[in-house]
């Protein structure tokens, strides 16, 4: 039987597993703990690859001062990721982001607020922005560092693996030769994910994701302003901040520490807590 | 195939997933996967996901499963100290495996740290009956050091055709004898890990061999391990029928590149599923 949030006897708190049953999707809920809720909702969209492993820690830590602040709030796993079905070399852009449309329906269903909100971190900030505008009906909207230009952000990762190789393969002796095209600091990267994230380009996004978005940067980022611009161009109230912190994101093997960044995540808290605005 | 994510009862409130066994519930012991540090429970780069989906192919389920105050999971709330909390924590995983699903017997499998504590459980539970220890504890030997210091001057002098000479089979040391002359070496690895020192880890193995425990041995290169009989020079009193040893040369400690996951993961679910 596939558990899901809305379980027989009220929501499901705590781990499940939620959506179709060829990709069922790992989930954990934290359900408000305030007395009074604020009848909203919060959907997290982990990061990729990297990414994933050092946020782990600071998200669930936001999510659990989210559920602290009256949030429900819904964190999972993309199919081929974590706990979740599948296997990382069939994944793709498209799938992720139907993923995020499910998470976002099985929180609206379970627990019936017509408000949801989404946040992100990295590439899970830009899938984020992208599933938002397939749902249409997100309120809120926080990118944290999104990656803007899909090509730039390959060419990253690209360029910490083969850092990592030459660092490592001073000291093995028989490490096979680099294979940037499979494969991305530990995860297969197939030729169709590949594409699929070589395309993004957040700002050239078509469809207003959200009423009110907020986009955190850790660092001056001009792709920031210019994806500021065009949301708002498509209707959006956006809000541009800049919060020093420890980057939990892009690290190399080896050296995830389980930062918290604990500045950003009370802005994120403060920003989905306060009255309409950017 | 099925897999149940669950929450272990108070007062430890743990989160893991139980994969099913395709072919159903057998009587054999079920796999639980230990944390590897502060990873959660799907392992570096998921491989500890690949292992359990392989597995349940294979008829074998298995738990994994974040320890207290890692991963998902909240600190426990009885104020035990680290090792014990640790302990006690797959001791309940162990007991929530008995009551739910009626497995009597469990195989720990367990990276770095994880290694580290399927060891100890293994010395304090009979119910264990294979552990696999994965970049566990190292103690050196004369031939590992010859070995790493032979592989720093080669890589600057000779790069490449060393190895092929000296062989990472052995085929030098046993053209010279004299060279597998073992030292009484020290624990490799630390970074806040709960090692056993080299007299718990030998009275430790001498009692997994009276129990019969069989025993996994896999090691990636570079720590300290340098080459595949390293584990039975140290130990030689281990029954060689109860010891499987897998030395991953060119793999990092962190598994890093996707062909090295195959590997682990193809040595680990095999060994596993000739314990059954």
């Amino acid at each position: 039987m596939i558990q899901t949030l809305a379980g027989s006897k009220g929501t499901v708190e705590g781990p499940l597993y939620f959506g179709p049953a060829a990709a069922r999707l790992f989930g954990i809920h934290d359900a408000p703990q305030t007395d009074e809720g604020r009848e909203g909702s919060v959907v997290l969209c982990y990061p990729h690859g990297r990414d994933y492993v050092s946020a782990f820690r600071a998200y669930r830590t936001l999510a659990l001062r989210l559920a602290r602040a009256g949030f429900h709030v819904l964190r999972f796993d993309y199919r081929g990721t974590g706990d979740s079905a599948g296997d990382i070399g069939d994944a793709s852009r498209q799938q992720w982001i139907e993923d995020i449309v499910a998470a976002v329906d099985e929180v609206r269903g379970a627990v019936g607020h017509s408000s949801v909100s989404l946040v992100g971190l990295r590439l899970g900030a830009t899938l984020a922005a992208m599933a938002a505008s397939a749902c249409r009906d997100v309120d809120r909207l926080v990118l944290w560092e999104p990656v803007v230009k899909g090509d730039e952000y390959v060419a990253t990762l690209r360029a910490r693996h083969r850092e990592w190789f030459q660092a490592v393969a001073r000291r093995l002796a028989r490490m096979r030769p680099l294979a940037t095209e499979d494969e991305l600091l530990g995860y297969r990267f197939s030729e169709t994910l590949r594409n699929d994230l070589q395309r993004v380009d957040l700002s050239s996004l078509a469809v207003r994701p959200a009423r009110h978005v907020l986009i955190i940067g850790q660092h001056d980022d001009a792709e920031h302003a210019r994806l500021a611009q065009r949301l708002e161009g498509l209707g959006a109230s956006v809000g541009v901040r800049r919060v020093a912190g420890p980057q939990i994101w892009s690290t190399i093997p080896g050296m995830d520490q389980g930062l918290v960044p604990n500045r950003v995540l009370q802005a994120i808290v403060d920003w989905l807590g306060s009255p309409g605005r950017a | 195939m099925p897999e149940h994510a669950v929450t272990l009862p108070a007062p430890a409130s743990l989160v893991g997933v139980f994969t099913e066994a395709e072919e159903g519930e057998r009587s054999g012991p079920a796999v639980i996967f230990l944390n590897a540090g502060l990873l959660h429970r799907v392992g570096p780069n998921r491989v500890y996901v690949r292992m359990a989906r392989e597995l349940a192919r294979r008829g074998v389920s298995s738990l994994r499963f974040d320890l207290s105050g890692v991963g998902d999971s909240p600190p426990r709330t009885d104020g035990l100290p680290l090792r014990a909390a640790a302990l006690r924590d797959v001791s309940d995983a162990m007991a929530f495996l008995e009551a739910t699903r009626a497995v009597s017997s469990f195989i720990l499998i367990g990276i770095c740290s994880g290694a580290d504590l399927a060891f100890r459980v293994a010395l304090a539970d009979e119910r264990v009956v294979g552990v696999g220890l994965i970049d566990g504890f190292v103690y050196r030997t004369a031939r590992s050091y010859l070995y790493d210091s032979a592989s720093r001057v080669s890589r600057v002098i000779f790069p490449g055709w060393w190895r092929e000479l000296v062989g990472s089979d052995g085929r030098l040391r046993r053209g010279l004898p004299f060279l597998s002359g073992k030292a009484a070496g020290t624990a490799t690895g630390g970074g806040g890990r709960d090692i056993p020192s080299r007299d718990e880890a030998d009275a430790g193995l001498r009692e997994l061999a009276r129990r019969g425990v069989n025993l996994l041995i896999v090691h990636s290169e570079g720590r300290g391990y340098s080459y595949p009989q390293q584990f039975a020079d140290v130990f030689p009193f281990v029954p060689t029928d109860r010891v499987e040893l897998d030395y991953l040369q060119g793999a990092d400690h962190s598994f890093t590149l996707v062909a090295n996951q195959d590997r682990l993961v193809r040595a680990a679910v095999d060994w596993t599923a000739r314990l059954r």
